[in-house]
């Protein structure tokens, strides 16, 4: 039999000696998807009891919690379990003995973990994020980062099955890998608040180093503390690598050399005298948001310059109203975009500022926002959205003489550059429209979709109009009247900075 | 020729040295029984011999390939039993014959069903539901199906009661003779390779003391068994008498000789004309027990 027909014939005696786990977890991802696909994983939760009934504000706990981890501990069980039946650090293991080439027992091993553990999460995940209607760049970019993650994790396991006996065993070596991860974690948690990130490469480098350390445990077949030493420091070293795997951006946003100018003015300081108050706005009158990313902050005064602690803050200005397609006459009375941001300052900071400093230094990234229809929905409880890999659904609606309130839920996996969407209600028969304000949320949630390298979060928020403006008091305006979500999608990027003087 | 060759093998399990420059030779067909005293190196010599454990100086062959390279080809014309032998437990025997079948161009089914009707193996049992016992028969099936060119066993008949292990004798007796499969066994079975074995090797403290045709051994070994006469004392007993039992003035022990009557003559030459002395070819136990205790025991030279 040659080396292909070896990893076909001893994967497929793999598959059988875990079939009962993959079909266990083949159902959980049955359960999964079906939840989603029937939104039931999105709630709210509608519990009927003796005499009343509740509603509860948040996604299924059990699909976007519980599921995404028994698939994970499935997965790492049934791996597991299969790598300690084909054992290399034990001399006269069965296959030892048998015309197998080491090699095709591991890439057996492999195989399984990326076919048959890994690519079925995938498709569920990918099946649940298509219903979405999530763009297809998005998806692959969010599959690839699950996978690469979720097969790090598994690599990870396997070499800890290998250099353990039993699964009592790997328990134990997982716990102290486990409290070995704390203490690395400590550590890289120090280096990122020094403003280091955890190079990309570390995630190829786990990658390289757990399958060649695997490689020498099954062709080495020996066992000893050396090599078990230095199975569990690569497996460490793959969850490590796992937390390192790049989000993968497919649709990056061009940066351009320049763009409309930004001018910058301190106000009077804040309540607290840690911050200070400065307005942003633009020179454009085109349909645009800009969002001003702060990325430094230099007080230059009589003694010098001085570098504010970072602050990665963003303010957005600009446009006021968005473009919703059509003519529509806007019922909110023009207000002024609360374009005001604060610098935080530490106390040596703050003297510097008011004694002798003369004038601030700010610089960042604007990026340029157009408004695009998410979705519109007919306003009445219960019409729902999937689009753009979101979905919105009303599920409360209220008006009177001074305020209309929509009550919307909003659950969106991790869109790149997607900021919340903004609400209008329209009625285009009648030529006209109401901006809502969102209010504090009724409730918030997060979880996963499928694995837990995908995460998803839910809001139900209150969305009204303000209670200066005045609002339609006739009936059948509500009745024809629709919500339309607006995404403020970026189009490009510039660097800028400005100066200002303080005194 | 000889279908396994070891030559200047050491190993070491950490600072304990299981072998110590271990010379071996097996002819082809040849059924060679090892035997030695537990911890003398016998498993660990085995498991070298099947790849599974590398020599840390010296070099092992089998068929003539160095068994620290080992292809997968060269693994399929070897079979290997051991007692300790990890089995697929989850499997059921046909499952297990199922598996193995295509990893083995020669892989022989009806010896496979043979066997299986032999050692009265229910092809549906799952594997961890059988004895001690059954697992070794199914071991020994698995290794004796694909007609192997040469065969390790390591205490193949443990568990096994008497009437499968006459059975197993003839049946390992059939392949070593008529299909040229060299065997090489290690048990403490010693009954039941005195059978077989063709061959005969000893080991004692990680070294080969001992490696001849049994022939010779029973030719060289001769038991001898005497009363002393009334008038007679035998004062120190020769080194080279080994294994010495006594009782009153009867007295049994074992010599190595050239032939049953240059033993004679060595005993003569002690004790006189005069001593009752029967002679016989030494039984295999009795050569075993002779050389374990006679190497136990430390010669004057090593005890200085």
């Amino acid at each position: 039999m040659n080396w292909v027909g070896q990893v076909g014939h001893v994967s497929a005696k793999d598959i059988r000696y875990v079939r009962w786990p993959i079909l266990a977890l083949l159902a959980a991802l049955g359960m999964g998807t079906s939840s989603f696909l029937t939104r039931n994983a999105f709630g709210p939760l509608v519990s009927t009891g003796a005499s009343s009934t509740t509603v509860t504000l948040a996604m299924s706990e059990a699909t976007v919690t519980w599921l995404p981890l028994v698939i994970v501990v499935v997965g790492i069980l049934a791996i597991a379990s299969l790598v300690q039946a084909d054992r290399p650090l034990q001399a006269d293991s069965f296959w030892t003995t048998l015309p197998l080439a080491p090699s095709a027992v591991v890439v057996a091993k492999l195989l399984l973990a990326i076919v048959v553990i890994t690519t079925p999460s995938l498709v569920a995940a990918a099946i649940v994020l298509t219903r979405l209607h999530t763009p297809s760049g998005v998806v692959l970019a969010l599959l690839m980062h699950a996978a690469l993650v979720h097969l790090l994790l598994l690599l990870s396991t396997i070499i800890v099955a290998a250099v353990t006996e039993d699964l009592k065993g790997f328990v134990t070596g997982a716990v102290v890998l486990f409290g070995c991860l704390i203490i690395a974690m400590t550590g890289i948690d120090e280096l990122l608040s020094h403003g280091i990130d955890l190079p990309a490469g570390i995630a190829f480098l786990a990658a390289v180093a757990a399958l060649v350390v695997l490689t020498v445990l099954y062709r080495g077949r020996r066992s000893g503390n050396r090599q078990r030493v230095i199975g569990l420091a690569a497996a460490l070293l793959a969850i490590i690598g796992a937390t390192a795997v790049p989000r993968f951006q497919i649709s990056s946003v061009p940066m351009r050399a320049t763009g409309p100018m930004l001018s910058l003015k301190f106000g009077a300081p804040g309540q607290t005298s840690m911050q200070l108050p400065f307005v942003v706005r633009v020179n454009d009158t085109s349909m645009a948001r800009f969002a001003f990313a702060r990325e430094r902050t230099v007080i230059h005064g009589e003694r010098g310059a001085v570098s504010l602690t970072p602050l990665h803050d963003t303010i957005v200005v600009g446009r006021q109203f968005p473009d919703i397609g059509r003519p529509i006459a806007w019922l909110n009375p023009p207000f002024d975009y609360p374009a005001l941001g604060q610098l935080a300052i530490s106390p040596a900071d703050l003297r510097a500022v008011e004694q002798r400093a003369t004038s601030a230094e700010l610089s960042g990234v604007v990026s340029v926002l157009r408004p695009r229809i998410l979705t519109t929905l007919p306003l009445r409880v219960g019409a729902f959205a999937e689009h753009d890999g979101r979905y919105v659904s009303i599920y409360g609606v209220s008006h009177d003489s001074n305020r209309v309130s929509v009550y919307v839920q909003l659950v969106s996996p991790p869109l790149i550059e997607r900021r919340p969407p903004q609400r209008v209600i329209a009625n285009f028969s009648r030529g006209e429209a109401m901006l809502l304000n969102e209010h504090p949320s009724a409730g918030t949630g997060s979880g996963w979709i499928v694995l837990p390298w995908i995460s998803v979060a839910s809001s139900f928020d209150q969305f009204a109009t303000d209670t200066r403006m005045s609002v339609p008091q006739d009936g059948s305006w509500y009745a024809g009247a629709s919500l339309i979500a607006v995404d403020w999608i970026p189009t490009e990027r510039y660097n800028t900075s400005a100066t200002m003087r303080l005194r | 020729m000889n279908a396994i060759e070891v030559s200047h093998v050491s190993y070491h399990y950490g600072r304990v040295t299981a072998l110590r420059d271990v010379e071996l030779t097996v002819p082809e067909g040849a059924l060679y029984a090892l035997l030695g005293p537990n911890g003398s190196g016998k498993t660990t010599l085995l498991q070298i011999l099947m790849g599974l454990r590398r020599a840390a100086s010296g070099r092992a062959t089998v068929l003539g390939v160095d068994a620290a390279h080992f292809s997968t080809a060269d693994r399929s014309r070897i079979g290997y039993v051991a007692e300790g032998q990890v089995l697929p437990g989850w499997m059921r025997i046909s499952e297990l014959e199922a598996y193995l079948a295509p990893l083995y161009q020669t892989w022989d089914s009806r010896l496979a069903r043979e066997l299986s009707d032999r050692f009265a193996l229910d092809p549906a049992r799952r594997i961890r539901a059988l004895s001690r016992g059954e697992r070794m028969k199914l071991g020994l099936l698995c290794a004796l199906a694909p007609r192997p060119k040469a065969l390790i066993m390591d205490e193949p008949f443990t568990g096994m009661d008497a009437l499968v292990k006459d059975d197993l004798v003839r049946g390992l007796l059939a392949s070593s003779g008529a299909e040229g499969c060299t065997i090489l066994l290690c048990s403490h079975d010693i009954g039941e390779l005195e059978l077989l074995a063709d061959w005969f090797g000893f080991m004692d403290r990680g070294a080969v003391r001992l490696s001849a045709p049994m022939d010779q051994v029973r030719e060289q070994f001769v038991r001898v068994d005497l009363t002393l006469p009334d008038d007679r004392s035998l004062g120190a007993v020769p080194a080279e008498w080994m294994s010495v039992e006594t009782a009153g003035r009867r007295m049994g022990f074992v010599v190595r000789a050239e032939s049953q009557n240059a033993a004679r003559h060595m005993v003569q030459t002690r004790l006189g004309e005069t001593a009752d002395v029967q002679l016989r070819e030494a039984s295999l136990r009795e050569v075993f027990v002779a050389l374990a205790s006679h190497l136990a025991t430390p010669s004057p030279a090593e005890a200085a």
